[in-house]
């Protein structure tokens, strides 16, 4: 039951954030000091043009520019509600129809990006946490990777397997096999800090008593780390998803461009430079929508993974669980209990 | 007494948990602690005094050295038009930084406002904030950044703008998450308990305490920051062409990346160790605040 | 043959220049349903001993050994594969709290499921079966209940008893178990140590590690006393406990709070005399208790030129003043003191109720707090005990009674929404400002925590701490009489001077719990509130508190508030006793007659729970 309020309550706030997304996206748009209708016409910013007022006139009442502001308002938010994103300025084709022709290579390269992600990261860390000198290594390539820009990333990769192996191709053709460098090229600095949250918190449990209990019983480190450790250390790694998916769709853009390949990273950056507003805020909002959709399913995941936390975030949403009674209670009575253990092993341990 | 001692065993690694930032030992880790601050060191120095550590003009285009590989008076070689990369690298530092350092700027004051806010003022106020941020930070980061670039236009300042616009809704959350923690710590209510004011406790004790990881944060950020302008300036909507930038200097030698690799490699080798050395002392910082608990 | 016999192990950590000996040459034989117990304050090497017996020795130690024969194996060269099979199967291991050794994400079940499949190889429904068998061994109730619930939702006792099955899924030959007990109330304390005894009858051997002398007594044939790595005397547990060899043994056993509840209240009425141990010349502080001992003597009068009645109340401050006003009160008091005397109470608390949520927490509870007097207050874990020493503070506000300070109402009703000073911490607590608490309750009553480096600012130094609390009895004063007023202060409380310049996270827990005292009596309360002030320190150090405690009692003529679990420190310190369960307020007395003669079974129960030095 708790369940499932909570995950209502999480769909709810998506909902409404999403909303909210839309609404600051329309307004920023009314708030540009550019004239759609100039845009519409083929004149970018700045270019001075002779255009007819009738033309004008005509071309704002077609977009429905000459209404107020709240009735733009409402008609934006009800035609996106049903899916539309209005029409490009610029190809005079729907959002949609611009949007659906080029999603196809964008979920490729994303989806097998986060697969990539997922693997590397997963296995950098469990098979490095909890030893001295892998771990080290480990986190020396992950620094490196985290904070290297993805197109000079990709330049290196296409420098080596494109240009001096011959291995794969440099730009895209349509094979799988073009997909690969570009995959990689946004998996890997979207797996180095994956790894290096996984792997600390890995480390943190690693240390703690029940881990030392399960291995009193004759279990070995791996059957500890998997059976034990990564449940515990799968909520700072399903939170860093959520950050990561954000990080990789803008990525994506930069791969597409880097790549040459054809996707809504290009379409986007093309729209940002032609002005064509409605296309830039639909492809941005798409993405919105992604991210808010995986951040949600991660939010949804964590009670499946840790059942405390369905008691605690179910009687307050959100935040402000300090305020619940039951928190509360626990500076009194129950911290008694908690605070009385700091005698021994712990002390020891810290000060040998 | 008893027979010859054995040895058992022998677990290697440190008897305390890892301090370290990347886990190697005290003095490799003191090393390279020291490398960053002097690899920091100098890139402020391009940045602030470029003409201090070359000679050449970073426009100057010999037309004879199309592409040439590094050399002894081209030390990192040329690109397309036969201008000097290394003098290029020097002189870009300058607009690369100046658009990560101006955009943690901004997420840092508003953000840090905003999470104070959050976190001190009473629950509806606290609200409204929260799922501001909470819309703000349901775009992506760079997308937001892109799409305000859209709205106001590019060029360096713009892009400054907007990747610190796009980075609040992270400072916020830290910040108005610690401001919570320290709210409930005990020395605040031990602090009302031997009789100090509400306005005392809030100037002397909370807030400096919450605001104490706004360093660790921005220079973490800065790393992050750098990377998304330079990011922008290679899709061509931060930094334009002439002016020297790194990530437009990779934009621009990506069509001859088969002809003079140097050209690409170089800046970015730049842009990567700049960000690498702020995350090492980011979390050099870290460590120590956190052992000062 | 002995199921287990070690010489000369040697655990070492670090390296080089920086090698540290953890344990040096610890040796010992454990037969079939014997006991051996390690004992030992924190340092001593007893916990690094336990797990280099399993192979389980943390990372960067170094351990050597003269012997280490497990079932008649040397298992000195054993490699971690070669010791799994032995762990859980020929040893079975209990570490201190069951709360953090049990995986919280995962229940009882499948704990115990996964040290069965792990040790016998069992599968299928035959896990849960040896499941139920191993916990019915462990005297769990209702077992099958246990089996789906989550460690988080058992009481400590049976968190334990869990534990204590899972380690006895292998039948292993030899337990060891680690502080199992340390988290305890006493009453479940004497449960486990009695399933501890049924469990040596049936043969197994038992090596129980403890840093209490007392938790020991009643199970060990042999004891070994640790301290820093080293035994410094092992014997028979007889000879140990009933004629100690060495030194330290002595000062082991006479750290213990001796409780005896035949012997009634505090042993030593008014140490006024110095007890020998403490360090620092404190204990004739009264004459310059706010100035600088020495040096600040003669400055006392020139810094406060103002022979106003505030300078000379900022002077004394001390046993003199605080005896003098009390004695302006004496009047008849609405309660009479427990002990029958008639002096008026510096505060009287009626009728307090407290719930959170739907649970009560204090069910009209009432007591009196006398001048220069100590109030013990006991109780296990969800007592209500620390919510009620938090009201009394202010930090909390009761939902019904009163506290009446001197006679005046003081109750958070009474007084509007003055009655609990803002935490400034969490919604829903109080958000009144501290400026508007009672005064009495701002300045007159202290509070001292369990664990006094949460309650310092991490960022002040000892200094600006103490320094802090000062300036909030005497204003702003120049700069060399604050420092020489902070020195004189921790030479007080048996400090050094030089230590205001270091942080609180470098110093050892006794000396923390020094400074938040200090702390608390530079403000010259007229009530301290001591919540557990010293169960998180070893023995020696508790004792050396203690003695600190009422030292600055009979200097001050402050009274106390003493929250604790531990009956023995309880009645070391108290004039009168409070008992309370679940909120109720079950006994309330001078102290000898509360020990000697409860009235309520359940104190009775207490009593006879705490384990006890023969």
């Amino acid at each position: 039951m708790r369940q499932l309020s909570r995950i209502g309550l999480r769909l709810l706030l998506a909902a409404f954030t999403l909303l909210g997304a839309a609404t600051a996206a329309f307004f920023a748009l009314r708030l540009v000091p550019v004239d759609p209708a100039f845009v519409i016409l083929g004149a970018a910013r700045g270019d001075q043009v002779d255009i007819s007022p009738e033309v004008l006139a005509a071309v704002r009442a077609e977009y429905g520019l000459n209404e107020p502001l709240l009735v733009q308002y409402g008609m934006f938010m009800g035609r996106l509600l049903q899916g539309d994103l209005g029409m490009s300025y610029v190809q005079q084709v729907p959002v949609t129809s611009l949007i659906a022709s080029q999603v196809q290579p964008t979920l490729a390269l994303a989806g097998l990006g986060t697969l990539l992600a997922l693997v590397l990261s997963l296995s950098a860390a469990i098979l490095t946490a909890g030893r001295r000198l892998p771990s080290g290594l480990a986190s020396v390539l992950e620094l490196t990777a985290a904070s290297t820009p993805v197109f000079w990333l990709g330049f290196l990769l296409m420098l080596i397997f494109a240009v001096q192996l011959r291995a794969l191709p440099m730009i895209d053709d349509g094979s799988l096999a073009s997909l690969i460098l570009p995959a990689v090229t946004i998996a890997l600095p979207t797996a180095a800090p994956l790894a290096q949250v996984l792997r600390q918190s890995l480390e943190d449990v690693l240390e703690q008593p029940f881990i030392t209990t399960a291995r009193a019983r004759g279990l070995s480190i791996m059957t500890v780390k998997l059976r034990h450790a990564l449940r515990h250390a799968a909520i700072p790694y399903l939170t860093m998803i959520g950050f990561a998916f954000g990080a990789l769709l803008g990525g994506a853009a930069i791969t597409e461009t880097l790549f040459s390949r054809p996707g809504l990273g290009r379409l986007l950056i093309m729209s940002v430079s032609n002005q064509d507003l409605p296309v830039v805020i639909g492809v941005v909002l798409l993405s919105t929508l992604a991210f808010v959709l995986v951040n949600t399913l991660v939010d949804i995941v964590y009670t499946l993974v840790d059942h405390r936390l369905n008691e605690k975030t179910a009687a307050t949403p959100g935040e402000g669980a300090a305020a619940s009674p039951d928190t509360r209670t626990g500076t009194g009575a129950d911290a008694e209990a908690d605070m009385r253990t700091g005698t021994g092993t712990d002390a020891e341990r810290s000060g040998a | 007494m008893s027979a010859a001692t054995t040895l058992i065993g022998e677990t290697r690694g440190p008897a305390r948990r890892r301090t370290g930032v990347i886990g190697a030992g005290a003095i490799t880790e003191r090393i390279i602690l020291v490398a960053c601050l002097g690899l920091l060191g100098l890139f402020a120095v391009f940045a602030l005094w470029p003409s201090l550590l070359t000679w050449q003009d970073p426009f100057a285009a010999d037309r004879s050295l199309i592409l040439a590989p590094p050399s002894l008076t081209h030390p990192l070689g040329t690109d397309e038009i036969g201008r000097d990369v290394y003098t290029r690298i020097v002189y870009g530092t300058r607009s690369t930084l100046a658009l990560g350092v101006g955009a943690v700027l901004i997420s840092l004051t508003l953000g840090t406002v905003a999470g104070l806010l959050a976190g001190l003022a009473p629950r509806w106020v606290s609200m409204i904030v929260m799922r501001g941020n909470d819309i703000g930070a349901a775009f992506p980061e760079l997308l937001l950044a892109i799409l305000i670039i859209a709205l106001f236009g590019g060029g360096p300042v713009n892009a400054a703008i907007a990747i610190g616009i796009a980075g609040i809704p992270y400072y916020v959350r830290v910040i108005r998450a610690e401001t919570l923690k320290i709210r409930r710590a005990t020395f605040i209510e031990a602090a009302h308990g031997l009789g100090l004011s509400r306005t005392t406790v809030l100037v002397r004790h909370l807030a400096p305490n919450a605001l104490r990881p706004v360093v660790v944060i921005a220079t973490l950020g800065l790393g992050g920051a750098t990377l998304a302008g330079a990011g922008l300036s290679f899709l061509g909507l931060g930094t334009a062409p002439p002016a020297p930038e790194w990530g437009s200097m990779l934009s621009n030698a990506r069509s001859f990346l088969g002809l003079g690799w140097w050209a690409a490699v170089f800046p970015g080798l730049a842009l990567t160790l700049f960000v690498a050395s702020t995350t090492i002392v980011g979390r050099r910082i870290q460590k120590s605040l956190e052992g000062r608990r | 043959m002995s199921l287990l016999s070690l010489r000369d192990l040697r655990v070492s950590f670090g390296r080089g220049g920086r090698e540290t000996a953890a344990v040096a040459g610890i040796g010992f034989d454990l037969e079939p349903g014997r006991c051996v117990a390690l004992v030992g304050e924190s340092g001593s090497g007893k916990s690094v001993t336990a797990r280099s017996l399993l192979g389980l020795h943390g990372p960067g130690a170094r351990v050597e050994a003269g012997r280490l024969d497990v079932a008649g194996q040397d298992a000195r060269r054993y490699s971690d594969r070669q010791w799994r099979p032995v762990r859980g199967t020929e040893i079975g291991y209990i570490l201190q709290d069951a709360l953090v050794s049990l995986d919280p994400l995962r229940t009882i079940g499948q704990e115990l499921g996964e040290a069965v499949t792990a040790t016998t190889g069992l599968r299928g429904p035959a896990v849960r079966e040896r499941a139920l068998e191993l916990l019915a061994r462990a005297r769990m109730p209702e077992p099958e209940r246990r089996l789906d619930e989550y460690p988080a939702q058992l009481s400590g006792g049976l968190r334990q008893r869990a534990l204590i099955a899972s380690a006895l899924a292998g039948d292993p030959g030899v337990l060891i178990a680690d502080e199992p007990t340390t988290a305890l109330d006493v009453s479940v304390q004497k449960e486990i140590l009695e399933l501890f005894g049924e469990l040596k009858d049936t043969g197994l051997g038992l090596l129980l590690i403890s840093h209490d002398l007392a938790v020991v007594a009643r199970l060990a044939d042999e004891i070994l006393v640790l301290r820093g790595g080293e035994v410094v005397e092992s014997g028979p547990a007889a000879d140990v406990l009933g004629s100690p060899q060495h030194a330290y043994t002595r000062t082991l056993l006479d750290a213990v709070p001796r409780f005896d509840p035949a012997a009634g209240g505090r042993p030593v009425a008014r140490p006024r005399a110095a007890t020998g141990d403490r360090t620092g010349g404190d204990t004739e502080a009264p004459a310059h208790v706010n100035g600088a001992p020495g040096t600040a003597r003669g400055n006392v009068g020139e810094a406060l030129p103002g022979d106003d009645a505030a300078g000379i109340d900022r002077q004394a401050g001390s046993a003199g003043v605080l005896a003098a006003q009390v004695a302006s009160g004496p009047g008849h008091g609405e309660a009479p003191r427990p002990d029958g005397a008639t002096e008026r109470p510096l505060l009287s608390v009626e009728g307090i109720e407290k719930r959170f949520g739907a649970r009560p927490v204090l069910r009209g509870v009432g007591l009196q707090l006398y001048p220069g007097r100590t109030l013990g207050l006991v109780g296990e874990s969800g007592s209500g005990k620390t919510t009620l020493s938090r009201i009394i503070a202010g930090y909390e506000r009761p939902d019904a009674g009163s506290i009446r300070w001197h006679g005046a109402d003081g109750s958070g009703r009474a007084d509007g929404p003055g009655g609990a000073r803002s935490t400034g911490g969490a919604r829903g607590t109080s958000k009144v400002g501290g400026s508007a608490a009672p005064d009495w309750q701002r300045r007159g009553v202290q509070f001292v925590y369990q664990d006094p480096l949460s309650s310092f600012d991490p960022r002040f130094t000892i200094g600006r701490t103490l320094g802090e609390a000062l300036s909030l009895v005497h204003g702003r004063r120049p700069r060399r009489e604050r420092k020489a007023e902070i020195t004189s202060w921790l030479e007080r409380v048996g400090l050094d001077g030089g230590l205001a310049g270091r942080r609180a996270l470098t110093l050892s827990g006794g000396q923390r719990q020094r400074v938040a005292i200090a702390r608390a009596l530079a403000l010259q309360p007229r009530l301290l509130i001591l919540d557990e002030p010293v169960s998180a320190l070893d023995v020696s150090v508790q004792r050396q508190i203690l003695e600190l405690l009422d030292e600055l009692q009979a200097e001050t003529g402050v009274a106390y508030l003493f929250v604790s679990h531990d009956l023995g420190v309880v009645q070391r310190m108290s004039d009168d006793i409070a008992v309370l369960r679940d909120g109720e307020l079950r006994e309330y007395g001078p102290a000898g007659q509360v020990l000697a003669r409860p009235a309520d079974a359940y104190t009775r129960t207490l009593i006879d729970a705490v384990p006890r030095l023969p």
